[in-house]
């Protein structure tokens, strides 16, 4: 039987991670239905929304099971003028890029209330490579025909193998 | 009676405003560093109208199809304006739609404007995104005052003391 608390674990771990890039960058940033949107990410001229999807379970045997995570980054920055740099965007996603390409590491994460999540590593995602995507940067551009503020996204799926008493 | 009109409403809501043209602008593709060129026209008093604060979201179909999954989310926060310009006040300006006007700090790209007949008004409908930076124009003037000051260094006449 799956574990009641996988969802919770992947979707802290990526997260946690994703945020201590983005704070590490000094890229404003905010976990999708996990943070307020506050003044500070408002007014940000340039921000990273972190998106986490999944985990899709498969069973291939008696306690073992293989989860797929999907994360998805929606990377925003103000066109602005002269003082900014025009390649502001591509260097934050080229950040976001190098971020996402690597293994992730699952803890138990969360509020212990429990008395499960102590922080303890349970397994490693990676890049889902069979679709020979990888890692995902698309561009979408001025999303407005008069806001002057380009989107683009990073995104990628994982997997990892877990045991049903992990 | 247009004209009355305007000078109404400029002296219950006139307010001054930076409108900045769009001259063009350049940028270094190696480096991504741009320069552009702008063209600034104070107005003094152009009649200012509230504006509405949204958060607005945008969902193209690139980014559906992008990813599927994706419900909601990179909304941003504008506020929407309308300004009405008295075309004596700036009789020299051409308006276009890649201009935009600074006023209380804040740059509002223009959305639409509607131009009136026999050069009477602008009704300028302007978009300012929230934590965009306006890069303004600051003109400024020296003024200097001579001090008239007599000062007699010979009596032409000879009959003073």
């Amino acid at each position: 039987m799956a574990n009641r608390n996988w969802t919770r674990w992947i979707h802290a771990s990526v997260a946690n991670y994703l945020k201590a890039v983005c704070d590490t960058e000094s890229i404003v940033s905010l976990v999708e239905g996990i943070e307020d949107r506050d003044d500070t990410f408002n007014n940000a001229i340039d921000s990273v929304e972190i998106r986490v999807n999944g985990p899709y379970m498969s069973n291939p045997s008696n306690g073992y099971y293989v989860a797929r995570v999907f994360v998805n980054l929606l990377v925003k920055s103000n066109m602005g003028g002269e003082q900014k740099n025009k390649y502001q965007l591509d260097t934050n996603l080229g950040i976001m890029h190098e971020a996402l390409d690597q293994p992730i590491n699952i803890y138990k994460c969360g509020p212990d209330t429990g008395g499960v999540d102590d922080g303890t590593h349970i397994g490693c995602m990676k890049v889902l490579d069979e679709s020979k995507l990888g890692v995902r940067v698309i561009h979408f551009s001025q999303i407005d025909q008069t806001d002057r503020v380009k989107q683009a996204m990073v995104a990628t799926a994982y997997e990892i193998e877990l045991q049903e008493n992990a | 009676m247009i004209r009355s009109v305007i000078y109404n409403l400029k002296r219950q809501y006139g307010g001054p405003i930076d409108i900045y043209n769009f001259l063009g602008s350049t940028v270094d593709l190696k480096t991504g560093v741009s320069t552009s060129e702008k063209e600034l026209s104070q107005i003094k008093r152009a009649v200012i109208l509230p504006a509405r604060a949204m958060r607005n979201f945008v969902q193209s179909i690139s980014k559906i199809s992008a990813d599927k999954q994706f419900v909601y989310g990179g909304t941003y926060d504008r506020r929407t304006r309308m300004f009405l310009v008295d075309r004596l006040d700036a009789p020299d300006l051409d308006l276009t739609i890649d201009d935009w006007i600074v006023y209380d700090g804040k740059k509002y790209e223009i959305k639409h404007f509607d131009e009136f007949e026999f050069n009477s008004l602008w009704v300028i409908v302007g978009h300012a995104i929230v934590g965009d930076v306006p890069e303004q124009i600051f003109p400024v003037a020296g003024e200097d005052r001579l001090e008239l000051e007599g000062l007699a260094q010979e009596d032409p006449f000879g009959d003073r003391p």
